[in-house]
C-alpha cells in the first residue's frame, strides 16, 4: 500500500526543470493543460509529443517513471477513446449492427487517448522535479494577492506541507495496523459489502487515534520552534525568479501558438 | 518434532525494482512447545520481516514454514485459523486498540473465531487477570489508561485468542521500568498456565536474558548464533561486533578479559557475575 | 549569577480537574545554571513532562512562576525569547518532523523568527554538522533511522541557538545504536559548546552522564544530587521502581563479600578498573 505512494513522489536532482521557480513550473503546467486541450490536428498533435518528449528530457526524469504515473488511469482513457470512436459521425468504415467505426471517430478517439496520455504525463512532470515544500510555497507566493482579502495563505500552505509530510507515515501506520489486526484474525476481502464496511472499522478507528495524537505532538514540537502562523516568516530559499524562468515562459508560450497555427493549417482531417 | 519450525526462508522486499531487498537469507529456526526463544539483532536485521512469516503474514519467497508438520502454505485458506493458535503482539501494540472499552476491544480476536458469549467472558476476564488488570478494567475506556497499562490490554486481546505460540515484537519498548516489570510478570503467568511457547524479539540482551531458554542472533538477514543463552554470552564479543548491547554485568567481565585475565564472560545477570567476579579475585590469592 | 532556569514553588494541574485532584506539580523549586546535564528520573506519572512543557512555556503554572534568564514564562511578550533560550526534543521523531527535506525541517525555527537567507543557511549548516547529519542535508527525513530523524530533530532545535536543550524521553523509541548516537552528540554538545542539558529519561546508564540527577515522585523532587550518590540509594529508587543498574548492584554484593571497592564506582569502566586495582593489589600483597 506505502509503494502506490512513490508515484509521482519528488525525485531530487539538478535538472533544468527541477531548477525552475516552482511559481514558474505551476503557471506553465497551466499553459500546458489548456495547450493539450486546444490541440486539435494531427500536425499539432505531432507537434505535442514532440514538446513532452523534450520536457521529459528537460527533466531528465526516466520515461519508465512519467508512464507508471499514467497507468492507474489508463482504463478510464481507453473506455473515452472507445466511446469517441463508436459516437462520433463520419464516413463509415465498418459497421456491425448499431456499432459503426467511422474515419472521424477513430482519428477523435486516437487524438483523446494521445492527449490525456500527454496530459497525466506532462503533468506528472512537475511532481517529479518539484518538492513539495517548494511546490507549497510556489502556491502561497502566487496567492499571495488574496491575503489583502484576509484569506491565510501561507496558514493554509503550511498544513498543505505538513499534510503532505505525513501521508507516508500514516500510509505506514495504515499497514502496521491492517498486520495487527490481520493477526487477530480480521478478514477484508469477504462477506457482504456491509460487513466488508465493517471489517475497516477496527483499522480506521486506530488510525484516526494515532492522527490526532501526532497532531497534538506536532503541534507541541512547532510551536517549540516559534511558530506563530505565516506573519514575520522568511525562507531559506526564497523564490527568486531568474533568466531561466523567463527563458521558459518565452518557450512555453511560443510552443502554444504553433500549436493553434498548427491547428490552423487545412489538413486531411 | 518442533511445534513450528521454518525451513530456509528467503524473503526479498520489492522483488525487480530499484528498492529491492534481501530480508532473510536462507533463514531456518524451529521452536519446540513450551520453549521461551528470544530473537536479537539490530534494527534492519530482518527480526520483523521473519517474525512476519510464523503466522502468514508474509509469503517467503522460498522455504518452507512448518506448524505441527503442515506446510503453511499448502493450504493458504487455512492461515486465517492458525493465526489464532500463533499469536503475534507487534512492537506498539496499543496501536491496534479501537473499542470504547477494554472488554470489547480483548474480544475482537475471540469473536472473530466465532466463540460464544459465555467462554467469551470467560476468556475476557481469564486474560484481563494474566496480564496483572482487575475485572474492574472490563469497562473502562482504554484510552484514558496509562501506557503500560494500554500495552497490557493490547495484548490481553491476544492472549484471548489462546495461542499455542506467542510472538512479541520489542514489548517493553518505551515503557518505564514498573511497566516493563509488570509486562514480563504478565508474560511468564501466561507462559506458566498455559503451556504456550514464546518467541521474544528484542535488540536488548539486558531485557530477554532471564526470560528465555534460548537465543537466536539475527545479523543481516541471517542466522548468526542459536543455542542456549549461556553459550550465546560466552561468545559476548561476537555480540558486540555484530552491534547489540549488553548486560552491565556482561560488559564488565568483558573490559578484565579484554586486560588479560582469564575471565569468562558467559554470565549475564548480576548473581552470575558476581561469583565468577569472586572466583576471579580469588584466583589472584594463590597465584 | 541568577540561575538560567529557576522555578519557585510551582505548582500545576489541569483546569478541569482543579477540584479534588491531586496535583501533577505539587511545589518544585529548582535552579538549574548555564552548562549543566542534568538527568530527570521518575515513574510514569510523576510529573517529568509536564515539569518540562513549564521550562518553555508550552504549559504554565497554576501557582508559583517558572523564570527563564530573569524572563516570566507567563510573560507573553517574552514567550519567543524563552523559547529560543530553552529549546525541546520529544519522544516520537516522526511526530516534530515537519518538511520533506531535512535542510528545510531544521530552517523552520530561523525561518519563523525572520532571519534573512544567508543567516538562516548558516545555522542550518552549523547545526546539521554539530549532529554530524550535514551529509544528510538534502535527504528526506522519512528514509532515515529513529537516531537520525532524532538528531535531526535536535539540530531544528540547535538552529535557534538555545542556551538549554530538554530532551522529554527522546530516546525512549530508539535502538541501542540510534540512543548511543544521540547520547553522543548531547555529551558532545553540552562539554563543547557548554549547552545546559535536562535529560528525562528511563535509562539509568543515561542518567549515569549527567552530573546531576534529579529524582521526582508524585510532583515532587524527592532526591536532588549526583549520580554517585543516587545510585547508591537503593531503597528509595526500589521504592520508586526504578531500576538499580547492573554495575551498582554488583559492586554492593562484591563488597556484602568482603571485597573493598572504592566508592564512586557508576561505570562499567570505573567497575573493571576497581576489579584490576583489587586484583593487583592482592597479587601484589601476597
Amino acid at each position: 500500500m506505502t509503494r502506490d505512494l512513490t508515484v509521482g513522489q519528488f525525485i531530487p536532482g539538478h535538472s533544468l526543470m527541477h531548477r525552475l521557480d516552482p511559481r514558474t513550473k505551476l503557471m506553465l503546467t497551466f499553459l500546458f493543460i489548456i495547450q493539450v486541450f486546444l490541440t486539435k490536428s494531427a500536425l499539432s498533435l505531432i507537434f505535442l509529443l514532440l514538446l513532452l518528449w523534450i520536457y521529459i528530457v528537460c527533466a531528465q526524469v526516466p520515461a519508465r517513471k512519467v508512464f507508471r504515473a499514467v497507468r492507474p488511469i489508463i482504463p478510464v482513457i481507453i473506455v473515452t477513446a472507445l466511446l469517441n470512436i463508436f459516437y462520433v459521425s463520419g464516413h463509415v468504415l465498418w459497421h456491425y449492427a448499431f456499432l459503426r467505426i467511422t474515419d472521424q471517430g477513430l482519428f477523435t478517439g486516437f487524438t483523446l487517448l494521445v492527449r490525456l496520455i500527454t496530459l497525466i504525463a506532462g503533468c506528472s512532470l512537475i511532481t517529479y522535479t518539484t518538492s513539495l515544500n517548494a511546490l507549497a510555497s510556489g502556491l502561497e507566493q502566487l496567492l499571495a494577492p488574496l491575503k489583502r482579502l484576509h484569506f491565510p495563505v501561507s496558514e493554509l500552505s503550511m498544513t498543505l506541507s505538513i499534510t503532505l509530510r505525513f501521508l507516508p507515515t500514516l500510509a505506514e501506520e495504515l499497514d502496521r495496523i491492517i498486520e495487527a489486526q490481520k493477526a487477530r484474525g480480521a478478514q477484508f476481502a469477504t462477506g457482504t459489502i456491509l460487513n466488508r464496511i465493517r471489517a475497516f472499522f477496527p483499522v480506521i478507528l486506530p488510525l484516526f487515534m494515532s492522527a490526532f495524537r501526532r497532531a497534538f505532538e506536532l503541534t507541541n514540537a512547532i510551536e517549540c520552534r516559534c511558530y506563530h502562523g505565516g506573519e514575520g516568516r522568511t525562507k531559506l530559499h526564497p523564490l527568486k525568479l531568474g533568466r531561466r524562468d523567463y527563458a521558459a515562459v518565452i518557450f512555453f508560450l511560443a510552443a502554444f501558438a504553433m500549436t493553434l497555427i498548427f491547428n490552423s493549417i487545412r489538413q486531411p482531417f | 518434532m518442533a511445534l513450528i519450525e521454518l525451513k530456509n526462508i528467503n524473503y526479498c522486499y520489492s522483488p525487480g525494482t530499484a528498492f529491492e531487498k534481501h530480508a532473510l537469507r536462507d533463514v531456518s529456526m524451529a521452536v519446540d512447545a513450551g520453549e521461551s526463544v528470544g530473537l536479537i539483532g539490530h534494527t534492519g536485521s530482518g527480526k520483523s520481516t521473519l517474525i512476519r512469516h510464523f503466522n502468514g503474514l508474509l509469503r517467503p519467497n522460498s522455504g518452507q514454514v512448518v506448524y505441527q508438520g503442515n506446510d503453511l502454505w499448502k493450504k493458504p485458506n487455512e492461515i486465517r485459523s492458525i493465526r489464532f493458535q500463533i499469536g503475534l503482539v507487534f512492537q506498539y501494540p496499543e496501536a491496534q486498540i479501537f473499542e470504547d472499552t477494554v472488554g470489547k476491544d480483548i474480544a475482537y480476536g475471540p469473536r472473530n473465531m466465532g466463540i460464544g458469549q459465555e467462554e467469551m467472558n470467560a476468556r475476557i476476564r481469564e486474560s484481563l487477570q494474566c496480564v496483572g488488570l482487575d475485572n474492574s478494567y472490563l469497562e473502562r475506556n482504554p484510552f484514558r489508561l496509562s501506557g503500560g497499562e494500554m500495552r497490557r490490554v493490547a495484548i490481553a486481546g491476544v492472549l484471548a485468542m489462546r495461542p499455542k505460540v506467542l510472538i512479541l515484537d520489542e514489548p517493553a519498548a518505551g515503557l518505564d521500568p514498573e511497566g516493563r516489570h509488570a509486562l514480563f510478570d504478565a508474560l511468564r503467568h501466561y507462559r506458566r498456565k498455559s503451556g504456550a511457547a514464546v518467541v521474544l524479539v528484542s535488540h536488548s540482551m539486558e531485557d530477554i536474558a532471564d526470560f528465555v531458554d534460548r537465543v537466536v542472533v539475527l545479523d543481516q538477514g541471517s542466522v548468526a548464533l542459536d543455542g542456549p543463552v549461556a553459550s550465546i554470552f560466552a561468545q559476548a564479543e561476537k555480540l558486540v561486533s555484530i552491534g547489540l548491547d549488553i548486560p552491565q554485568s556482561t560488559k564488565v567481565l568483558l573490559g578484565l578479559k579484554a586486560k588479560g585475565y582469564s575471565v569468562k564472560t558467559e554470565a549475564y545477570t548480576v548473581e552470575q557475575a558476581e561469583q565468577e567476579l569472586l572466583r576471579f579475585l580469588k584466583e589472584a590469592d594463590r597465584p | 549569577m541568577s540561575a538560567l532556569i529557576e522555578t519557585q514553588n510551582l505548582y500545576f494541574q489541569y483546569l478541569h480537574h482543579q477540584t479534588k485532584q491531586k496535583w501533577i506539580l505539587n511545589g518544585i523549586d529548582l535552579s538549574i545554571h548555564q552548562g549543566e546535564f542534568v538527568a530527570i528520573l521518575g515513574p510514569n506519572g510523576c510529573g517529568k513532562s509536564t515539569l518540562a512543557k513549564h521550562l518553555n512555556g508550552l504549559l504554565l503554572p497554576s501557582d508559583g512562576s517558572v523564570q527563564i534568564q530573569g524572563m516570566d514564562t507567563a510573560d507573553h511578550q517574552k514567550l519567543d525569547a524563552i523559547r529560543q533560550t530553552v529549546g525541546m526534543v520529544f519522544q516520537n521523531p516522526d511526530n516534530q518532523l515537519i518538511s520533506t527535506l531535512v535542510e528545510e525541517d531544521v530552517a523552520f525555527a530561523p525561518e519563523n523568527l525572520g532571519m534573512k537567507p544567508s543567516e538562516i543557511q548558516r545555522r542550518v549548516d552549523w547545526a546539521l554538522d554539530a549532529v554530524d547529519m550535514l551529509d544528510y542535508k538534502r535527504h528526506s527525513p522519512f528514509k532515515l533511522s529513529g537516531g537520525q530523524k532524532q538528531r535531526i530533530a535536535i539540530a531544528g532545535i540547535l538552529a535557534m541557538r538555545p542556551q538549554c536543550i530538554v530532551m522529554d524521553e527522546a530516546t525512549s523509541m530508539l535502538d541501542p545504536k540510534g540512543r548511543a548516537d544521540v547520547m553522543r552528540i548531547v555529551k558532545r554538545l553540552n562539554h563543547e559548546l557548554g549547552i545546559t542539558i535536562l535529560l528525562i529519561t528511563h535509562h539509568m546508564d543515561e542518567a549515569a552522564e549527567a552530573s546531576r540527577v534529579l529524582l521526582m515522585n508524585q510532583g515532587k523532587v524527592v532526591m536532588d544530587d549526583r549520580p554517585e550518590h543516587v545510585f547508591y540509594q537503593i531503597d528509595l529508587l526500589k521504592q520508586l521502581k526504578l531500576d538499580v543498574p547492573q554495575v551498582v548492584a554488583l559492586v554492593l554484593r562484591l563488597r556484602q563479600q568482603g571485597i573493598r571497592l572504592p566508592d564512586p564506582i557508576i561505570h562499567v569502566e570505573q567497575c573493571i578498573d576497581a576489579l584490576t586495582a583489587v586484583r593487583e593489589e592482592d597479587y601484589g600483597t601476597y
